[in-house]
């Protein structure tokens, strides 16, 4: 643009002042609005006073074995700060610790939503610590898996992102068959170890990690030796996969059904 | 042979002044007077680092009056015996002509201004040590001119370089002079070959092989502008949404500083940078060194205490009430330490999210502000060096507090810069360059002051 189109009254220092003025108080303006935003926030989250008492209430009274007045206090607490995984994560200790695990799966879940991270979050104390029996790997808020304690393989392959390698593939399907026999799902199992398999990438390493997974009473159940062929591939785990395959996977063809 | 003596280039920069119509010579007239010493290598070392040549300088100045006076020093252009002999005849009628006015209207020359006889006289200093010969002295007045803050440094790409390069020529220089030359090969190679390439077009043409060559050259530059321009602007526009309202707060805080101090600034860089870095604007004049320190380390030092203010009350919530801020980033490590293919683009759009979706658009806005801040609390290399510039350190000048401060810092922000430049190329993610420092800082304090929070 010429400098002679614009209004010859204006010269071109008074413009450049003008725009300057202009720009600082649109600047001025929009920064005063963001600190007034800053402020407010910082002011609307201080922690409610009457929710952390009860929290601390919760607390000891779930170390005192009071779980009533602890499911209570920790209610008192969602009341009041409805966000706290605090209060959720001693919810969920509750009622794991009085047995209604389906309960306590869900207060953890939501904790879990919330942003709880369990290996921060101490134990439910009576020897009871989630995190320790279970592992949750989140992706995408959908899927929770739970591996069992001391296999930090299958820790790392439930954090990472498949490769999609017969190997990678091989150890993944493994650690839905470990998850299932110990579950009692022993036809689930064999369909993830038949699939594992079925991959041909299963080495000896792999065979042992599969086994600590499983752990004692899972293998002695199974009656396991040294090579899954003793005691995954047998007959009548086949046969029982078998008779619950159509109930079970009721269009989709396997690569262990042949 | 021409005369280059410091008084014959200020008497050329004088005759600038006055055939533009000045009223002084300002530290502009001086550098364009060095920059019209052909005969002498230093024009042609300005535009090896990067500077202007005489005529893209009045291009860039708009100084229209000077314009016949472009093309005049260039021997390579050939012109006809008819429009020699009326050259000749024409200078000599205005040289009588000028000799003519100056003896009987006593017409006075322009007088130079504070910042250029400041420069004048350390350009006597630095050619006093020089251990050069014959033209040292304007050598010496680059050397000034380059390690002076004014406005005549928008004519140079970086001062800081050129400075050192002079040094050299000079026989002024020491090891960190050396190094930063050193550093700048790369540099200097393109330039010389771009340089190379445009005086064979000025010799034999755009239709040759040199304006292929040049063509070609300037492509390359071009491509590479726009491949910068597509990979920097929008990754500032979309992955670092979530600054984006510490930005504005940021902004707010920089101009009340610089209004509260009188000086008036501008914002460069702030698509490259988050935050941008302040640069100095207005009339062109000297600013005191404190209060220009004043205005670049106060906004970044009120972003500092506003992180630590945003994270003592984030981590005090968190604490004793478990509220995490951030849930979808914190439970997926994937997202924060940039494993999952797509992180780049995912955790700054889930980073704002969440704050909005935790605490309201209001609140998860304002409390962005206040964390984000704390990534816009590092001063830019540019910046320190701007204030080493008038304080005066360059040319040995300035308080030794002053100095003692400032070298580290400079040290240490060029350090972060190279840091920064070579992260992403190693597919770093972006909160794990240099930013994440002054954020560590802020929640390491905030961590301190909430175990003496009362409940």
């Amino acid at each position: 643009m010429s400098k002679s189109s614009s209004h010859p009254a204006i010269g071109t220092a008074g413009r450049h002042a003008l725009f300057r003025r202009w720009r600082r108080r649109v600047y001025l303006t929009a920064g005063s609005l963001a600190a007034a935003l800053f402020v407010y926030s910082l002011i609307s989250i201080v922690p409610n006073r009457a929710a952390v008492r009860l929290e601390g209430e919760g607390v000891s009274a779930l170390v005192a074995s009071r779980y009533t007045a602890a499911e209570r206090a920790f209610n008192g607490v969602l009341r009041l700060e409805p966000r706290s995984t605090d209060a959720r994560f001693g919810l969920a200790c509750v009622f794991a610790l009085t047995g209604s695990r389906g309960a306590a799966l869900i207060e953890l879940d939501l904790a879990l939503e919330r942003g709880l991270v369990l290996s921060r979050s101490g134990t439910c104390t009576h020897g009871f610590v989630f995190s320790n029996g279970l592992f949750v790997a989140k992706f995408g808020l959908a899927n929770s898996f739970v591996a069992p304690l001391g296999a930090p393989t299958y820790q790392r392959l439930l954090e990472s992102i498949p490769t999609d390698t017969p190997t990678d593939s091989a150890q993944r399907l493994l650690i839905g068959a470990c998850l299932a026999f110990r579950a009692n799902l022993d036809d689930v199992g064999w369909w993830y170890a038949a699939n594992a398999d079925a991959q041909g990438r299963i080495t000896r390493s792999t065979t042992r990690r599969f086994f600590n997974c499983l752990g004692k009473a899972t293998r002695k159940r199974l009656r396991c030796g040294n090579s899954l062929a003793g005691c995954i591939f047998t007959r009548s785990v086949q046969a029982n996969y078998l008779r619950d395959r159509p109930k079970l996977y009721p269009t989709k063809a396997t690569a262990a059904s042949g | 042979m021409v005369d280059h003596t410091l008084s014959s280039t200020v008497a050329r920069a004088q005759n600038f002044a006055e055939r533009n119509g000045d009223d002084v010579v300002t530290t502009g007239h001086l550098l364009l007077a060095v920059m019209a010493a052909r005969d002498t290598p230093w024009p042609r070392q300005i535009v090896n680092r990067g500077g202007m040549s005489f005529e893209r300088a009045l291009e860039r100045r708009d100084w229209t009056k000077l314009a016949n006076l472009a093309d005049s020093d260039f021997s390579r252009y050939r012109v006809s015996m008819r429009l020699t002999i009326i050259t000749i005849v024409a200078s000599g009628y205005f040289a009588v002509i000028r000799r003519f006015r100056l003896r009987v209207e006593a017409f006075p020359a322009p007088a130079l201004d504070r910042s250029s006889n400041e420069v004048v006289e350390l350009a006597k200093r630095f050619a006093s040590s020089s251990r050069r010969g014959s033209d040292a002295e304007t050598g010496s007045l680059l050397l000034a001119l380059a390690t002076t803050p004014g406005k005549h440094l928008q004519l140079l790409d970086d001062s800081n370089v050129l400075s050192c390069a002079v040094r050299r020529e000079l026989g002024l220089d020491r090891w960190h002079h050396r190094l930063i030359v050193r550093l700048d090969w790369p540099k200097l190679v393109t330039r010389r070959v771009r340089n190379w390439l445009a005086g064979g077009v000025a010799t034999h043409g755009w239709f040759s092989v040199w304006g292929v060559g040049l063509l070609l050259a300037l492509t390359a530059g071009s491509f590479s502008a726009f491949l910068f321009f597509l990979l920097v602007v929008p990754a500032t526009l979309f992955l670092y949404l979530f600054l984006w309202p510490a930005l504005i707060l940021f902004t707010g805080v920089r101009t009340a500083v610089s209004a509260l101090l009188g000086l008036e600034t501008r914002v460069d860089k702030w698509y490259e940078i988050p935050g941008g870095e302040i640069a100095l604007a207005g009339s062109g004049e000297r600013v005191p060194a404190r209060r220009l320190a004043a205005a670049i380390l106060l906004p970044r030092l009120t972003a500092f205490v506003c992180s630590v203010a945003a994270f003592v009350f984030v981590a005090w919530r968190g604490q004793r009430l478990g509220v995490v801020e951030f849930p979808t980033v914190f439970s997926r490590l994937d997202l924060l330490i940039g494993l999952h293919p797509d992180s780049a683009i995912l955790t700054p759009f889930s980073f704002f999210t969440d704050a909005l979706s935790q605490d309201g658009a209001m609140k998860g806005i304002g409390l962005l502000a206040g964390l984000g801040a704390g990534v816009l609390s590092l001063p830019t290399y540019r910046e320190i060096n701007l204030i080493r510039l008038h304080a005066g350190y360059a040319s040995g000048r300035g308080t030794r507090l002053g100095r003692i401060l400032t070298t580290p810092a400079a040290a240490l922000t060029g350090a972060f810069a190279c840091v920064e430049a070579v992260l992403p190329l190693r597919n770093g993610p972006i909160y794990l360059t240099v930013y994440v420092v002054p954020l560590a800082l802020a929640l390491t304090s905030a961590a301190a002051i909430v175990a003496l929070l009362p409940y």
